[in-house]
């Protein structure tokens, strides 16, 4: 054997060691791998020295045979190896070639630092195969054990938001936070970076233009105060805003190009747009209204009523973190010119593996049906069905969408049902109806209106108006399990003269909950902030 | 007289939907011509007529009339998606939009050049979308500075952006010529009804125009499906709602606003009227 061929056979081994290490050195005939190297003495071997292994330079390659002869020519075998499966998937098992040692690190870090271990990736904490129970392994106070306390966070990772907490009204109670820009309406409320961002619009001078503003915890306005968010965009609406871990996200409808059209920008924690500024997601004649917007952890998602084939229909746009569009609109409904029905009112929320989606299903003539459909993240064709959650013998209206634990809970008000209440039902991502629809509010012969959810693992946590008291609308509160079943009475959260309407509300920090809301205590449209903190909690 | 004013208002408007692309043509319109055709097209708008003649007063009124009638916004408070506006006639010019674009005149050329070189609101305009056009998917996205969002690795994420937004184009203007609150006939005579829109601006980041005006009316009252605002009673609107498009009773937002069962008064996009929703 040349030293030529003998580089040669070392060489495919090593190579084909990086796909069959098991092969590399077996005399097995059933095992197809490279030539088995040649040798003189064991230390020509390749591996020697690794104590994981067993090597030996035997004549013929014969482990039973002995050392190489003149006419039996050496080759490397692998006597024994170290075994170190532990036959734990959760773990990668490794020998340690200078000591012969196994370890088993595992398959998902401790990044915290905190004793338990992330789960793989796609996988829920805790669920099995996911190899990890920590929920939060950025945060070193969030593990299973860990004491609940009431800080609007998960911390012994059982799914359930400050166990058991109740949300009572904070002192001040509210503070009007818009400006001489009556009338306002709210468009969305987040919390991240340390503050709120509230986003709304209203008036000035005759023009609709609509506004961000930074809050504090409480509800003071953060410098520079009320900023349009887009210059002398006469006619401005919408605001969803959401809180993307290090940005806020925003959408909105304006008619700056001539027709009603979807933008999106990202918000910097200190409020300032982001470089590249407004991205528009439509432009089509017509009408593209009604955004809504979900983070789904990776991704924005926008959808909005679009009315470019003639009826309107709802219509979603991907962008990635940074606000970069991915691929074009998708149509999510189907209704057209001549199609005997609209879609309209779109909410999206992001759930386990997909996106709900809730919208209001108006065939020509009839009253308008709140419907819901699971779709994949990517927004191909949606193998769930679409169920309605009403039957469309009521003026059932303007559906909003949470998730929760392992279901969406989707939540909508009726003008003609009796009582006139806020209902809800809960459906999994499969389209199975978990919780069939029911009141949430009992208005008696009054009427509630306007619900916002906040999910809190097992409960969901609702606030709503109700004129129940006969001096208009005040805002209520009320928190039901999962299944829908009430936890706890209706509270009302508001007391002055004149309405206080179409409350939007989002998780802030230490437990609280932040609501914005429109009020007319002063006799015009002004917008105003309230907030829940959480009262009291304790580990199951 | 009905036949001429269509043709001549056609004619008109077939120069104004040219308007986005070349803001000269607007400039060649007359101001006295415009005016006349504004005159004409009053008459023909507001006169009664049998049968015959009311549906080509119908489509001689979506055409040319003061602005069509449809769906109006509503921005009922605090829904996260918000109300917003349809036009059904989309881009269609209506009386004002030509009067204002006359009224303007020559200056548009200089405005579109002042707009772009000031990096504002024009150039968000991306002339290779679908707009104007019928629709469709965008071709690429547009940002405010008119550039297309394309994936750039190298971008800072966190770099300001500083937004031009649009010149200041004033507040809208009024033209009120009857109560839009009248549900009666005191406002337009019997059989008219008094209605309240806006004049969509033809140009981007242009000046908004709220009208009132007369014209035969409708029998849609709370709640009624439409399709347009002459679908609608005297003293109601319609809206898109975001669940069908209805007739909702105008209302004012301040005050007592007269708007029952459960409903509140929510600004619809002409400053200080509501609709009841």
């Amino acid at each position: 054997v040349t030293l030529a061929a003998r580089a040669l056979a070392l060489a495919s081994c090593a190579a084909f060691t990086a796909v069959a290490v098991a092969a590399c050195g077996s005399r097995s005939e059933l095992e197809i791998g490279p030539a088995l190297p040649p040798c003189s003495v064991v230390s020509d071997c390749p591996g020697f020295g690794d104590r994981c292994q067993t090597l030996a330079c035997k004549a013929n390659g014969d482990a039973n045979a002995g050392p190489p002869t003149l006419d039996a020519p050496g080759e490397c075998v692998v006597l024994s190896k170290v075994d170190c499966d532990d036959h734990d998937p959760c773990t990668n098992d490794v020998c340690d070639p200078s000591t012969g040692a196994c370890a088993h690190p595992h398959v998902t870090p401790d990044a915290d630092g905190d004793g338990s271990y992330a789960p793989l990736p796609g996988h829920v904490a805790g669920d099995p195969g996911s190899c990890g129970t920590d929920c939060d392994d950025a945060n070193a106070s969030v593990h299973p054990g860990a004491i609940e306390v009431c800080d609007g966070v998960d911390n012994d990772c059982n799914g359930v938001v400050d166990d058991g907490a109740l949300f009572v009204q904070s002192d001040p109670a509210v503070v009007r936070i818009s400006g001489d820009i009556a009338p306002a309406s709210p468009g969305g409320l987040a919390f991240g970076g340390g503050n709120y961002a509230a986003v709304y619009w209203g008036s000035t001078g005759g023009d609709f233009q609509i506004f961000s503003q930074l809050l504090t915890p409480s509800g003071a306005s953060v410098p520079p105060g009320e900023t349009p968010l887009v210059l002398n965009a006469n006619g401005a609406s919408g605001g969803p805003v959401v809180w993307a871990g290090d940005r806020f996200g925003v959408a909105w409808s304006d008619p700056r190009s001539g027709s009603y059209d979807i933008f999106f920008a990202g918000l910097q924690p200190n409020g300032a747009k982001i470089a590249p500024g407004d991205v528009q997601l439509s432009a089509a004649s017509g009408y593209s209204v009604n955004p809504s917007l979900a983070w789904t952890g990776t991704e924005f998602v926008v959808a909005w009523q679009d009315d470019r084939s003639g009826a309107f229909a709802v219509l979603a746009q991907r962008l990635d973190g940074a606000g970069t569009p991915i691929g074009g609109n998708v149509a999510l409904t189907g209704a057209s010119t001549g199609s005997g029905f609209a879609d309209e009112s779109p909410e999206i929320a992001s759930g386990l593996s997909t996106l709900g989606f809730a919208w209001s299903h108006e065939p020509t003539g009839a009253p308008p049906i709140v419907s819901f459909q699971a779709i994949p993240r990517d927004l191909t064709a949606a193998t769930a069905p679409v169920v309605a959650l009403t039957d469309g013998t009521t003026h059932a209206v303007y559906p909003t969408i949470t998730w929760s634990t392992d279901r969406y809970v989707v939540a909508w008000y009726d003008e003609t049902a009796q009582p006139a209440a806020i209902y809800a039902a809960a459906v999994d991502e499969q389209g199975h109806i978990l919780a069939p629809a029911r009141a949430i509010s009992s208005p008696g012969n009054a009427h509630s209106r306007f619900p916002s959810m906040l999910p809190l693992g097992d409960r969901v946590l609702f606030v709503y108006a109700d004129d129940r008291v006969g001096d208009g609308y005040e805002l209520y509160t009320r928190t039901v399990t999962t299944d829908l079943d009430p936890l706890t009475d209706e509270v009302r959260l508001t007391h002055a003269s004149g309405d206080s309407l179409s409350p939007v509300a989002a998780f802030g920090p230490n437990g609280d909950v932040g609501i914005l809301f429109l009020d007319q205590r002063n006799g015009e449209h002004d917008l105003y902030f309230t907030r829940l903190t959480c009262a009291a909690s304790g580990s199951p | 007289v009905g036949d001429t004013v269509d043709q001549v208002v056609e004619a008109v408007r077939m120069r104004r939907l040219h308007v986005l692309d070349v803001s000269t043509e607007v400039a060649e319109i007359p101001l006295a011509t415009q005016h006349q055709i504004d005159t004409n097209r009053r008459a023909a708008c507001e006169l009664p007529r049998g049968d015959g003649r009311e549906r080509r007063i119908v489509a001689a009124t979506r055409a040319s009339c003061p602005r069509p009638r449809p769906p109006f916004p509503a921005r009922l408070g605090g829904l996260p998606w918000g109300m917003r506006t349809r036009r059904t006639d989309d881009r269609r010019p209506g009386r004002k939009d030509a009067r204002l674009a006359a009224a303007i005149g020559l200056s548009l050329v200089a405005l579109a050049a002042a707009l772009a070189s000031a990096g504002g609101c024009a150039p968000s305009i991306d002339s290779t979308t679908s707009a104007g056009t019928g629709g469709g998917p965008p071709s690429k996205f547009a940002t405010s500075t008119g550039a297309a969002a394309e994936p750039d690795a190298s971008a800072d994420a966190f770099e300001d952006y500083h937004d031009p937004g649009c010149p200041d184009a004033g507040p809208p203007l009024t033209d009120f010529q009857c109560d839009a609150y009248a549900s009666d006939s005191s406002a337009c005579g019997p059989g008219f009804g008094c209605y309240i829109a806006v004049d969509y601006p033809m140009t981007p980041c242009g000046q908004e125009t709220y009208v009132t005006f007369c014209a035969r009316a409708g029998h849609g009252r709370q709640g009624a499906s439409c399709v347009s605002a002459q679908d609608c009673a005297g003293g109601f609107v319609c809206v898109v709602t975001g669940s069908g498009n209805q007739c909702v009773r105008l209302c004012p937002l301040t005050g007592a606003d007269g708007c029952t069962d459960g409903l509140v008064c929510d600004p619809i996009d002409v400053q200080g009227f509501g609709g009841c929703l």
